[in-house]
This record gives structure tokens, C-alpha cells and sequence, in this order.
């Protein structure tokens, strides 16, 4: 009895220390000092609760059992951590950015805030977890008997379980439920924690090295020991090692307590970076000498002692105490923090998920008006803490702390699996809906239920043996361990395999058969899309499913109409129709103080962080919020630019589709000039023929009209050779006479051309500089242009003593020819068109159907150049770009 | 007509960003090459032809666990110098100016 | 005394064609070949019968037509409209505008005469 009253002291001493740790920590964060306690190490061990007595005691007896399989435990998480890119990093940053209080909250928050989503949740998380916290309570009565054999049986170590009970939860009670708000971390509880992971792993790599070392004489040896020994052949079956390896890795994610170490108290995301090799590093050191330990167990123990206590045993045989007491401080510290975290988050779920929901409809409107409602949420989650820690306890002792409860740990680890197809896919899948998650989590939880729990009591405990035998109702595929006729398999393989693959298949049918409701439709979107939504944790993304939840509470209070009133005149000043706006901080603000009129500024405050899962507006959440606010310029400048864009293709639209309104009008309106062109002479000529065919004319009579019909018939023949002009030089066929001359030679001879003797008031100023310069191209046609333009200038110059200024300049090897009259111009409007086909401007200014610049055009192409008009000049300017041609 | 690629991502980035995205692909090979070599010693068979030994499979898998957390390390080590993650993910998610911005059509004449 | 014909028009020839045939007919035929002071012209000589072309230098035929038509003085005057673009456009245009006769270009002198002769009695 003296050891057991050392161990006593020692553990009281133990659990005091972790106390006035966790208050330190608690003061120091509190008084915004200890940066060191958001350190990634932190992190990284207080995920380390995934090790629990299970691991410390249990993977010893399950390697002196099955070898090396118990490695699968491990190397599920290890997996799990390494991939950290692909699902953690999501994961933690969803739950950050949706302020996540539990495994519970997030899955009900993916899917549209339901919370019967929550509901079913949270009581697969207590039924699975109970049991295990049975376990650590049955582990730490085990151990204190290891000491005292004598005691093992008696009251004195059953109550031992009690107080153990008692004073974790207290502990729980005292640095978990601090605040209200389960979003804010746990500073007292995780550095605690984390220190109970130190402990734990150099309690295990002591006793290990005790045992290789210590008992065994070196590596070598131990070696030797393991391949004499009965777990000497690596005897595994595939499946099990693949499902169990699997298993793990599912119950890593899915397991509340690894939710609420690794995504709620989750300081910063880039501290998963480091646990990404510094877990998977702590997994292997913690199973490292597990294989020693069992077959060195195996081979000194005597044969029926339960290999489970092989850790604590060894040392004790050896008569080494102090090494037993630190293992003991090991399994006691491994078991602590797994009750105290599992309860915090069971806590968080049933309190938030269950109690409250209850309280307010219970209550309604009655108990916000008086009361506090921080208060009962406060004791609801106390309470919770107890009820869960005292479930475990009752399972413990209902049990009678029977070897059933050793297979629990898988057992749990798969009812929690049950969550994963809900989780992931509500992460990468945003057609997941809540039916169907409701379905798979319904089929899942049934069958785990069924086939694995159930029987897990022993036959004819709760599943009668008839049923193990036949199946359900005498039906022989419903057999528990052989569902659908798939019998010869191991019961937890065969479990798993329905259990989870038909909750994926349920998960996806129904969900793809579904419709998910709006608020869904928005969850799925910031879930799916975290990364692109929210650019850094803590911006406000609260949804519309706030906005309604808060307005049914506020109608409660207010009164139906008024509340629908404010909410209403709210969503408008942020911009939006109908009543819902978004709960942004100032919107919460607003709406907690209206409420606080009614029911004081307590209730008020607990009722909106209740529902919105936060508490006060904080200056970081101020920061984050204007941070969102220049992202939200950003963006709209952003889609100013794009708008601007399409009000530019817009208008290049409209401009190309006027011009070919225009180009629309001016062929018309060419038809109507070539009919009138054609039909004017024509007139002439029919009209004459005739009166000549009548005859009774004199001579002076005859030639006069003889002379009309030819005039009238060259005019015919000239309009005929400017159309066939133009579409030959359109359709390429023109072959080009390329001839060398100088400029001044082509613009006399374009001169003579135009105005022939007569200048016709039109005065012609040149400009000699370049004119001796050579051109090599086609004279003919370069002539014609400049024809044209003269001609033009005659035509349309409206200048009182028209003016043509002509002058040349070399641009390379090009030269350019400018033509500049004193006239009006042409009007801007215009100068798109007319270089058209057909355009003439105005309508009847001056004669011709309108194809001269477009001849022209067509030429300078043709001789590899360009005529532009050139605006701005005081009058109508051409510039002719003529390029040397060869050959 | 060459289209703009649809995504709206460079193809070409610089050296550093190439460097980044191939250790984000290599920190999401990790876990499979892992599993497949955690899966190996299933195939094993012992000098008899009977099982393989426990403790080779015992070094075996504790030097594979070694490798990967030597992996991880490197590999992230890599990952958290470059600057923040979210950033360069920005970038590419906001991809190349709009190049079509600006040309319009020609205008004739 | 004759009847008279005011010939609206600005091609040369064709008021030398037109009036030929005409005044070989026996009319008198006057012309005129500008569009904006053609209304004086005609509320001068208050003619028996207008030819008038569409295509006018200045002013468009439908709009002389239209001022005369609303001249109560010179509304009666029957008009023969003349036009080269022989579009269906113009032929209803003309008609809305009120013209008597409608006739395109080229005609034969036969037509012409016909159609003179159809619109002004001759005294």
C-alpha cells in the first residue's frame, strides 16, 4: 500500500502541476503575453491527444497480440498529416474562416446551418465517444492496480475511477468553459495538453529504452527476442492492414477531439506546415518500441497476464518503481487529456446543437426577456461536461471494465468514420445537399450500429444469436457479420466496408437527387471555394441563414412586424431586396443594441453571438473587415475595367454596325445614282433618236441633236468605264504597268487631265522640293488617283477662290503626297464613308456616282500604298502614300 | 484566331512560382507514395515461403516513416519559404490581364 | 392662245428634248432649271401644266410639289412628275405628294406627249 499511496500523492502532485500550468497559460494569454503559446510545437502536441491510454497501454497489447498491426493505427493520421495540402489545409482554413465550434457545427454549417444535421452528429459523436472515455477511465483504474494487486478488485481502486472522473471534469469545467465563446481558444487547456504529450512520449521511449537496453542488452538482442517470440512472423491480413490504416486515417479527421485540438484551437494556419512532419515524427517515436516492449512482455510475463499492462508491468518486475510511477504518469497523463478534450468538444456540440436549441423553443420569447442567456449557455456546456464525463464513467462501470471495452477503440473509430463522406465531401463537392448527408450519415450510422456495435456486447447480449446466425427476420444476407452474403471476412473489415462504402453511395445518389435549399447553395459555394472566398481567415462570411436565424429570433423579442420592418431597412442600406441582410459587424452591432432595449445588453449579446457563433465585434474583426473592404474595391474596380471593356466592344459594335447601316443606305442610294446616272443620258439619247427618226428637221437641227446623242452616249460609256474599273481593280485581276517617272511629271500630266486648259478659278500651289523625284510604279494609274483628287477639289472645294496646296515629302523609301484644299472639309461624320463605294456626299451637291475615292483606294492598294484622308488640315487633305515598287 | 486560354492562367511563370507549384504537387504525392510503400511489406514473402519476418517489416516501415518525415520536412521547408501560400494562389487564380482589352476592330479608309 | 407648260429641270438636254417635242405639238413650253426659286417661277407664271423632275439641284421635286400642292392659288395645276432612279419608292412618294402623272426616265416622245396632252385640255 505504500506504493499505491505514493502513486496517490504522486498523481495529485501531477495533476496540480497541470493546473497551475493551464492558469498560468490562461493568465499569461489573458495578459496577451506568451507568443510562445501559439507556438507550431504547441500545435503540433497538442494533436498528440489522438495517442490515448488505448495507445500508451493498448499498442503494446495489441503487437502482443497481432504484431505489427497495430502500426496501422499510425499511419492512417501519418497519411493524413503528410497530405496535409489536400484536406487539412482546407479544412482548418473553412473552419476558421466560418468560426467552427465543432466537428458538429461544421458539418451542419456546410449544409445549410441544419441543425438536425447537428443533432445527428452530435449523437454519433456521444455514442462513440463514450465508450472510449470508459476506456481511459478503465485504463487509470488498471493501472493504479498494476501497483496494488491486492486492491485490483476492491472498492478502494473502483472509486479511484470516481475521483479520476470527478476531477477531470472539474478541471474541464474550470479552463474550458471560461467564456462562451467556443471559438476562442483554450490556451490553459492546450498547453496542458501539450505538456501530458511530452510526458506521455518520454514515459513510452523510457520504458522502451529500458526494456531494449535495460532488460534485453542492446538492439541486436531485442531483435533476436522478436523473431523468437509468437508475433515473430508478420502474419497480417491485406485487408485489415489496408482498412485499418484507412480507418485511422478517417477517424483522425472525424474524431471530435482531433476536430477540436487540430481546426478550433488552431492558432494559425501555417502551424499545420510544421505538424506536417513533427506529428507524423511524434506518431512513429510513440509506436517506435511498441514491438520491443510486447515481445519482451511476451517472453518475461507470466503467461495470462494482460499484455495491455506490459508497460507499466516490465518496470515493476524489474523492480524499477521510478520508472513505473513515470510510465504510470504517462498512461494517467494520455488518458486526462483525452477525456478532458473529448468532453470540451462533446460539450460544445450538445450544449450548442441540443440544450440551447431546446432552452430557447422551451422557453421562447418568456426567457429573453428575463434571465440571462449567456449564463445557461454557459451552464448548459458545464453541464454537458459532466454529463459526458459521467456517461463514460457509467459506461465504465456498467461494463465492468471488460475486455469488450478493449476492441471499443476501433469500434468508436469507426461509428466516427461514419462522418467522413459528409465532411469531405461537403468540402469538394459543392452538389453535396443536407438530404443527402442526412441519408448517408442515416445508412452509415445504422449499419456500424448493426454490424459492428451491437455485436460487439457478445452474442445474445443485445443481438440474439439467431440473428447472428440467420440475419434479421431469418434473412440470410442480412446477417451482421455477413452482410449481402460476403461472409469469410474479419467483422470490423466487413463493418467498415458496408458501413462506410453504402453512407457514400447513399451520400452521393440522394444528394444528386436533391435540391438544396439557397442557404445550402451559399454554404456549399464558401466551402467548396474557401480559398478563393476567403482570402484570409476571420473576414466576415456569415450567410444569410444568420440573417434569417436572427430574424426569427428578433421577431420573437420585437414582435413580428417590426422586426421584419428593421431587417428590411437594413438590407436596403446595404444594398439588397428583401429582408435578409447580411450580419455584418455593424448590422450585428445595430440589431444587439435595438435588442438590448428589450431584454438587456447581456441576454442580447449572447443571443446574437448564439446564433451568429462569435462574440463581440473585435478590433481584429474590425481589421478584417476593412481589409474586406479593399478587396471589395479591388473587385469592383476590377469589374469597372471589365464593364469599361465591354462598353468598349459595345461601342466598336455600334460603330461597325452604323457604318453598315450606313454602307446599307449609301447602296441604296448608289442604285438610285446609277439608275439616275445611266437613265439621265439615256433620256437624252431615246428623246433625240426619235425626233431624228421622225424626221422634218433642217440641217442645222440635225447636227445639233446628232451632237446631243453622242455627248450623252460618252457620258453613258465614261460612268460604264468607272464601274468596270472599280470591280476590276476590286476583284485583283488588274495588272499593274509599272513605269518610272518623276513626281512632277505625273502630277502635270494629272493636272492637264483634271482641268485640261481651263483652270475654272482654281489655283494650284506645288511645291518643288521633291518633285524631281523618281517613282517607280504604275504611272497610269497613280495619275488617275491624283486626277481624281484634283477633280474632287474642283467639284466639292466651297471656297470663294478655291485653292489646292500640293506638296511631297520622303518617308524612307516612300513617298507621300498630300493634297490640301482651302475649303470646309470634310464633317467628321463623313469621313469613315468616303472612301466607300458608291458614297456620295450629301445627296445632290455635285454629279458623279460617287466612285472616284474608291477607285482610288482600290488603286493605291493595288500599288502597294494607302490614301488616307487627314482631318484637321483647314480643308479636305489626302495624303497619298506611294511605296517603290519593283521591277 | 488564337483564342486566350479559358482559365485565364500564365502558362509561363517565373522560375521561383514554377519551383512553389511543383512542390505543391510533390506535397500531394507525399501521402500516396507513402501508402504504397506502408502497403509493400503485404507482399513479402519470408525465406521459407512462409511470412516475412516482424522485425524486418519493423525496420522496414519505421525507415520508410523516417523517409517521409524527412520528406515532409523538405518539402514544406520549400513550400514556407516562398511567400504566403494564399498569395500565389491569388495570382493565379486572377491570371494574365485581358489581353483582349484595348484592340478593337479595324477601321476601313 | 396656247396652253403653257412650265418644264422643271436641270439637264440641258433634256429640257431641249422635251421642249422640242412639245412645242412642236403645239404648246408653249418655259423651263426652269433651279430648285429653290422654282416657286416663284411658277406662282409668276401660273402655268397650265408643271413637269416636274425629282432630282432637282438645291431642292427636292417632292417638296416643290408639296409647297404647290398647298398653295391654294396654284394647287390645281396638274403636275407630271419626272424621275431617273425609277425606284416604286419614289413612284408612291410621288403620289403622297400629289402629283397628276408620274413618269420615268427614259420615255418615249409618244408617252410623253400622251401624257401632257392627258393632263392639260388644250384651249
Amino acid at each position: 500500500m505504500a506504493t499505491l499511496n505514493i502513486l496517490v500523492a504522486v498523481c495529485v502532485a501531477y495533476v496540480v502541476l497541470l493546473f497551475s500550468v493551464a492558469f498560468a497559460a490562461d493568465r499569461a494569454a489573458r495578459r496577451g503575453r506568451g507568443a510562445w503559446l501559439r507556438s507550431p510545437l504547441v500545435y503540433t502536441l497538442s494533436l498528440s491527444i489522438y495517442c490515448t491510454a488505448w495507445t500508451f497501454y493498448g499498442a503494446v497489447g495489441f503487437a502482443a497480440r497481432s504484431g505489427m498491426e497495430y502500426v496501422t493505427i499510425y499511419l492512417g493520421p501519418t497519411l493524413v498529416m503528410i497530405g496535409w495540402w489536400w484536406t487539412l489545409r482546407k479544412m482548418v482554413r473553412v473552419g476558421r474562416s466560418q468560426r467552427i465550434t465543432s466537428i458538429a457545427d461544421m458539418i451542419s454549417s456546410r449544409y445549410g446551418k441544419s441543425n438536425l444535421l447537428a443533432v445527428c452528429v452530435t449523437i454519433l459523436a456521444v455514442i462513440g465517444t463514450t465508450p472510449y472515455i470508459a476506456l481511459q477511465l478503465q485504463s487509470v483504474t488498471l493501472s493504479f492496480a498494476a501497483f496494488s494487486p491486492a486492491a485490483g478488485a476492491g472498492r478502494s481502486v473502483q472509486s479511484i475511477a470516481i475521483y479520476v472522473a470527478l476531477g477531470l471534469t472539474l478541471f474541464t469545467i474550470l479552463f474550458g468553459t471560461r467564456n462562451l465563446d467556443a471559438n476562442e481558444r483554450h490556451h490553459g487547456v492546450v498547453i496542458a495538453i501539450a505538456l501530458e504529450a511530452v510526458v506521455k512520449l518520454l514515459a513510452l521511449l523510457a520504458v522502451g529504452i529500458f526494456v531494449v537496453w535495460g532488460l534485453e542488452g542492446g538492439l541486436g538482442a531485442t531483435l533476436a527476442r522478436i523473431d523468437a517470440s509468437p508475433i515473430a512472423a508478420f502474419e497480417v491480413s491485406g485487408s485489415r492492414w489496408t482498412a485499418l490504416t484507412l480507418l485511422s486515417a478517417a477517424a483522425f479527421l472525424c474524431l471530435p477531439r482531433m476536430f477540436q485540438v487540430m481546426v478550433v484551437e488552431n492558432e494559425d494556419e501555417s502551424h499545420l506546415r510544421t505538424a506536417a512532419w513533427a506529428f507524423p515524427l511524434y506518431l512513429m517515436l510513440i509506436s517506435l518500441f511498441v514491438v520491443p516492449i510486447a515481445a519482451v512482455g511476451l517472453d518475461l510475463m507470466p503467461e495470462g497476464s494482460n499484455p495491455d499492462l506490459y508497460v507499466l508491468n516490465l518496470p515493476l518486475l524489474a523492480g524499477q518503481d521510478g520508472l513505473a510511477i513515470l510510465s504510470f504518469l504517462g498512461g494517467f497523463s494520455s488518458a486526462t487529456s483525452m477525456v478532458i478534450v473529448a468532453a470540451i468538444a462533446l460539450s460544445t456540440m450538445v450544449s450548442n446543437h441540443i440544450v440551447m436549441p431546446i432552452w430557447l423553443r422551451a422557453t421562447g420569447g418568456a426567457a429573453m426577456m428575463s434571465g440571462d442567456v449567456r449564463h445557461v449557455a454557459l451552464l448548459a456546456r458545464r453541464l454537458s461536461i459532466g454529463a459526458v464525463v459521467f456517461l463514460g464513467y457509467l459506461y465504465f462501470r456498467m461494463s465492468g471494465g471488460g475486455t469488450a471495452l478493449a476492441a471499443i477503440g476501433l469500434i468508436a473509430f469507426a461509428g466516427l468514420a461514419q462522418l467522413l463522406p459528409a465532411l469531405m465531401g461537403g468540402l469538394v463537392w459543392r452538389g453535396a445537399t443536407r438530404t443527402g448527408a442526412l441519408a448517408g450519415l442515416g445508412v452509415g450510422f445504422a449499419l456500424w450500429l448493426y454490424c459492428l456495435l451491437l455485436p460487439s456486447f457478445g452474442p445474445g447480449v443485445i443481438v440474439p444469436q439467431s440473428v447472428m446466425d440467420h440475419g434479421l427476420f431469418g434473412l440470410s444476407w442480412l446477417r451482421p457479420q455477413a452482410m449481402f452474403w460476403t461472409g469469410g471476412m474479419d467483422p470490423l473489415v466487413h463493418a467498415v466496408m458496408w458501413s462506410v462504402g453504402l453512407n457514400t453511395a447513399a451520400f452521393c445518389t440522394v444528394s444528386m437527387l436533391s435540391f438544396p435549399r439557397p442557404v445550402e447553395r451559399l454554404q456549399g459555394a464558401q466551402f467548396v471555394n474557401v480559398f478563393e472566398h476567403s482570402q484570409r481567415p476571420g473576414s466576415w462570411t456569415g450567410g444569410l441563414g444568420q440573417s434569417e436565424d436572427l430574424l426569427i429570433m428578433s421577431q420573437r423579442i420585437m414582435g413580428a412586424a417590426e422586426a421584419q420592418e428593421m431587417f428590411a431597412r437594413a438590407a436596403r442600406r446595404q444594398g439588397l431586396s428583401g429582408y435578409l441582410p447580411e450580419p455584418s459587424p455593424e448590422f450585428l452591432e445595430f440589431l444587439e443594441r435595438r435588442l438590448s432595449g428589450s431584454v438587456g445588453a447581456a441576454t442580447a449579446h449572447a443571443m446574437v453571438s448564439q446564433i451568429v457563433g462569435r462574440a463581440t465585434v473585435s478590433v481584429e474583426d474590425l481589421l478584417a473587415v476593412a481589409d474586406e473592404t479593399a478587396q471589395i474595391m479591388e473587385y469592383s474596380s476590377q469589374l469597372e475595367a471589365k464593364s469599361a471593356e465591354q462598353a468598349r466592344t459595345a461601342r466598336q459594335l455600334r460603330e461597325v454596325n452604323e457604318k453598315l447601316t450606313q454602307l446599307s443606305v449609301q447602296k441604296d442610294g448608289f442604285l438610285s445614282q446609277v439608275s439616275h446616272e445611266l437613265r439621265t443620258p439615256m433620256t437624252s439619247i431615246r428623246a433625240f433618236s426619235e425626233i431624228l427618226l421622225g424626221g422634218g428637221l433642217n440641217a442645222q437641227e440635225l447636227r445639233k441633236y446628232a451632237t446631243i446623242i453622242h455627248a450623252e452616249s460618252l457620258r453613258l460609256t465614261r460612268l460604264l468605264d468607272d464601274l468596270l474599273d472599280l470591280s476590276v481593280l476590286e476583284s485583283g485581276q488588274v495588272v499593274l504597268n509599272v513605269q518610272t517617272a518623276t513626281l512632277d511629271e505625273v502630277l502635270d500630266r494629272a493636272i492637264a487631265g483634271a482641268i485640261g486648259a481651263a483652270p475654272g478659278g482654281l489655283e494650284i500651289r506645288r511645291d518643288p522640293g521633291f518633285e524631281a523625284m523618281m517613282l517607280r510604279t504604275d504611272i497610269d494609274r497613280l495619275a488617275q488617283v491624283f486626277i481624281n483628287l484634283i477633280a474632287n477639289v474642283r467639284k466639292y472645294c466651297d471656297a470663294g477662290a478655291p485653292v489646292l496646296d500640293i506638296h511631297a515629302e520622303p518617308d524612307g523609301t516612300r513617298l507621300i503626297i498630300d493634297f490640301v484644299d482651302n475649303g470646309t472639309g470634310i464633317p467628321i461624320e463623313d469621313e469613315a464613308l468616303i472612301f466607300e463605294k458608291f458614297s456620295r456626299l450629301g445627296d445632290a451637291r455635285a454629279p458623279g456616282a460617287g466612285l472616284g475615292l474608291a477607285i482610288c483606294r482600290e488603286i493605291m492598294h493595288r500599288l502597294g500604298g494607302a490614301i488616307t484622308y487627314v482631318p484637321g488640315q483647314g480643308g479636305a487633305a489626302f495624303r497619298v502614300t506611294v511605296p517603290q515598287m519593283p521591277g | 484566331m488564337s483564342e486566350p486560354p479559358a482559365t485565364g492562367r500564365p502558362v509561363f511563370v517565373a522560375r521561383g512560382t514554377y519551383r512553389r507549384r511543383r512542390m505543391v504537387d510533390a506535397a500531394a504525392m507525399l501521402p500516396i507514395l507513402g501508402a504504397l510503400l506502408f502497403m509493400l511489406p503485404l507482399l513479402w514473402v519470408g525465406a521459407g515461403g512462409g511470412a516475412a519476418r516482424t522485425s524486418i517489416v519493423m525496420i522496414y516501415v519505421f525507415a520508410v516513416w523516417t523517409l517521409l518525415v524527412v520528406l515532409s520536412v523538405v518539402i514544406t521547408r520549400i513550400l514556407g519559404s516562398a511567400t504566403d501560400t494564399r498569395r500565389e494562389e491569388d495570382e493565379a487564380a486572377e491570371g494574365a490581364p485581358d489581353s483582349a482589352a484595348g484592340s478593337g476592330p479595324d477601321h476601313a479608309g | 392662245m396656247t396652253s403653257q407648260v412650265l418644264l422643271i429641270e436641270d439637264e440641258p438636254n433634256i429640257i431641249e428634248a422635251i421642249s422640242f417635242i412639245l412645242s412642236r405639238d403645239g404648246w408653249q413650253v418655259r423651263s426652269h432649271s433651279g430648285g429653290q426659286d422654282a416657286m416663284d417661277v411658277v406662282r409668276a407664271r401660273k402655268p397650265d401644266l408643271i413637269i416636274l423632275d425629282v432630282m432637282l439641284p438645291g431642292r427636292s421635286g417632292f417638296d416643290l410639289l408639296a409647297d404647290i400642292r398647298a398653295d391654294p392659288q396654284i394647287a390645281a395645276t396638274p403636275v407630271l412628275m419626272l424621275t431617273a432612279r425609277g425606284q416604286r419608292k419614289d413612284r408612291e412618294m410621288a403620289e403622297r405628294a400629289g402629283a397628276s402623272l408620274f413618269m420615268t426616265k427614259p420615255f418615249s416622245n409618244a408617252e410623253m406627249l400622251e401624257a401632257v396632252r392627258s393632263l392639260a385640255p388644250r384651249t
